[in-house]
């Protein structure tokens, strides 16, 4: 009957964009329609609305939360986010700086690899919210320098040993083959080791966004006047269930944009990882 | 475009079969043999009275007696005399058992009259059946390099903002004319405030209790300069009892009040009286010494007769009145029309029945 040949779905191969966007959807859509089961169940067993907010409990919270408030003067949500993000980036910054610094020196000298790569595997298996107390010690709880340490602690272990072991998969020959051509070491660092990892330091600092609002928001709850895990903290007092869930939604909106933004980043940065990928 | 649509249909394909198979066996009649054993031995048990109940508490000076209950077996002797089971729940994080119970999820919990309105707001029928304690010098704000309340004026005051640390405060800024805007207070736990006070010089005041208050100021670290004793008996701790579990089992209110009245014969007793505080200090992770420091600045209510006045007395009511106004303005209480009713009869979401404590 037909003369095409037939082709067959094999695992890798890509979806036309609109199916993408439609599957997306559905996902979304899925998730909505299983809390709005679960709203149904609770509300069925004569369960307390005021713990399985509908839709229209969740647009007045949001309608709350977006407006000024009078004892404060400011609109809630607007100020958590400020000040939670301004919080992120530097804690952030700081982590990465410390973490790629430290990995590509483990990754690429031998005697840095074994003074450092044992205590690091160490420290990365201590979880940070268990230091929470000894932080606030150390860095004073008056400013925002405890939860900036706090958030660059966390992610710098797993971090730095990521970077380590990009770094380390440079390929000999690309090494060799720039001693070869006259490169000093530093300059094969900069020139021909780093340029190499950067997509890969790029994604591993993506991944490591998800701890950093764990700690975070950790950090918020023991001490704050602003700041998102201020604002859930604050709900949890006065059991307000709905406006719990509209920072949540709110803190996934957030972070997906900033996924968002680091593969936007990585494309920028390094285009040629993303065609290496097909190869 | 036919690859995607395969994998589309084939996904489309799954989720049919599996709607149809959930169906289908909710249709099925339960399967004979070994397949549903489950429902055996659920079978013939009268549901209702026959569960535990669950009494939440957390760490508290004056609420130690309910460790005491729990070790020398007052409330499981009371328990088993009117045939009804009482478990009690410690919680770690005192709030979450008022979350708990707002959510209908214990029978019963200790807290403070002010968290006492929020399960009420939530729609939960709230009874307080036994008064605890008052603090008494127990909470306090607790400043270095400030004199007196004015000079807080500006500075930032770490507090458990929304608790009744976070009333304290309005109180005493209150009581000099001040507001709650001329101070920056940030959110942290009392007991990290304590601490936070007593290990960085740079933090100037909290309002945080005891036995923080004490060790800072035997320490030479602070002082304090506002404290429960300045509006006594308004920060009250309650047994609170959700209405639903009462009805369902009447003896409830009689077996907790009981207990509570034997764990404080027991206090009272000079004969039992160390031991009785060994117990309480050692659920509380302090010392004897610093223990019985931490009672100083609690009035427990050893005294039924006493107690049961103070639940539907005048000025609790009036103090009341005085928390029901923070708790509205501060978003605590959504409903500005609020009421909070006195006595056996009273059918308000939150009430205060003193008939419990007042029955021997």
């Amino acid at each position: 009957m037909r003369a095409q040949p037939r082709f067959r779905a094999i695992i890798g191969s890509p979806l036309p964009p609109a199916t993408r966007v439609a599957l997306g959807a559905l996902g979304v859509a899925l998730v909505i329609a299983g809390y709005g089961y679960y709203v149904y169940c609770h509300r069925l067993a004569g369960g307390n609305p005021r713990f399985s907010p509908g839709l229209g409990q969740l647009w007045t919270a949001l309608g709350e939360l977006t407006r000024v408030d009078p004892r404060t003067g400011s609109v809630p949500l607007w100020t958590d986010t400020y000040v939670s993000l301004w919080i992120f980036a530097r804690g952030l910054a700081v982590g990465v700086a410390l973490s790629v610094t430290l990995g590509i020196a483990i990754g690429t000298f031998a005697t840095v690899h074994a003074l450092c790569s044992p205590i690091v595997i160490a420290i990365a298996k201590i979880p940070p919210t268990a230091l929470i107390a000894l932080f606030m010690i150390a860095f004073g709880v008056t400013g925002d320098a405890f939860k900036i340490a706090l958030l660059a602690f966390g992610i710098s272990p797993t971090l730095t040993l990521g970077v380590a072991m990009a770094a380390r998969a440079v390929p000999r020959n690309t090494i060799v083959k720039a001693y070869s051509l006259g490169a000093s070491t530093p300059a094969v660092v900069i020139r021909a080791i780093i340029p190499q990892i950067v997509p890969q330091i790029i994604e591993l600092v993506r991944l490591a966004t998800c701890p950093a609002w764990i700690y975070l928001i950790a950090a918020e709850y023991v001490n704050a006047s602003e700041g998102i895990g201020h604002g859930i903290v604050l709900s949890q007092r006065m059991v307000q269930i709905d406006r719990i869930l509209v920072y949540v939604i709110w803190l996934a909106i957030l972070g997906a944009a900033l996924d968002g933004a680091f593969h936007l980043l990585s494309r920028l940065t390094a285009p040629w990882a993303a065609a290496r990928k097909d190869d | 475009m036919i690859a995607s649509r395969s994998v589309l249909a084939s996904v489309l394909v799954a989720v049919v079969a599996v709607a149809c198979g959930g169906k289908k066996t909710e249709g099925d009649p339960p399967a004979p043999a070994g397949a549903a054993p489950v429902a055996k031995p659920s079978e013939g048990k009268p549901a209702a009275p026959d569960r535990e109940y669950q009494v939440g508490w957390s760490v508290w000076t004056g609420w130690m007696p309910f460790k005491l209950m729990e070790a020398k077996g007052f409330l499981a002797r009371r328990a088993a005399d009117k045939g009804i089971r009482v478990k009690l729940v410690e919680f770690p994080a005192y709030m979450d058992s008022v979350t708990a119970f707002a959510s209908g999820k214990l029978d019963a919990c200790a807290m403070t009259a002010m968290e006492a309105l929020q399960p009420a707001a939530a729609g939960i029928d709230t009874v307080a059946i036994v008064v605890n304690d008052t603090s008494n010098g127990g909470d306090g704000v607790l400043v270095r390099g400030i004199d007196d309340l004015r000079g807080l004026k500006g500075k930032e005051i770490l507090l458990a903002e929304l608790s009744v640390s976070h009333y304290l405060l309005v109180r005493g800024l209150d009581s000099v004319g001040m507001k709650e805007s001329d101070v920056k207070i940030k959110n942290t736990d009392g007991d990290e405030a304590g601490k936070a006070f007593v290990t960085d010089p740079k933090v100037l005041a909290v309002t945080t209790w005891n036995p923080h208050l004490f060790q800072a100021t035997e320490g030479g670290k602070g002082k304090v300069i506002f404290s429960s004793k300045d509006i006594p008996g308004e920060i009250i701790d309650l047994l609170v009892a959700n209405h639903a579990a009462l009805k369902q089992a009447p003896q409830l209110g009689t077996v907790l009040t009981e207990a509570w009245y034997d764990a404080m014969r027991a206090i009272e007793d000079p004969a039992t009286r160390e031991d009785a505080i060994a117990i309480m200090a050692g659920g509380a992770h302090a010392s004897v010494d610093e223990f019985k420091k931490m009672m100083a600045g609690t009035e427990l209510y050893t005294n039924r007769a006493k107690a049961a006045a103070f639940l539907e007395a005048d000025t609790t009511r009036a103090t009341m009145e005085k928390i029901k106004r923070f708790s509205i303005e501060h978003g605590l209480v959504k409903d500005t029309q609020f009421t909070i009713g006195y006595g056996a009869k009273a059918t308000e979401k939150l009430r205060f029945d003193a008939s419990y404590a007042a029955a021997r």
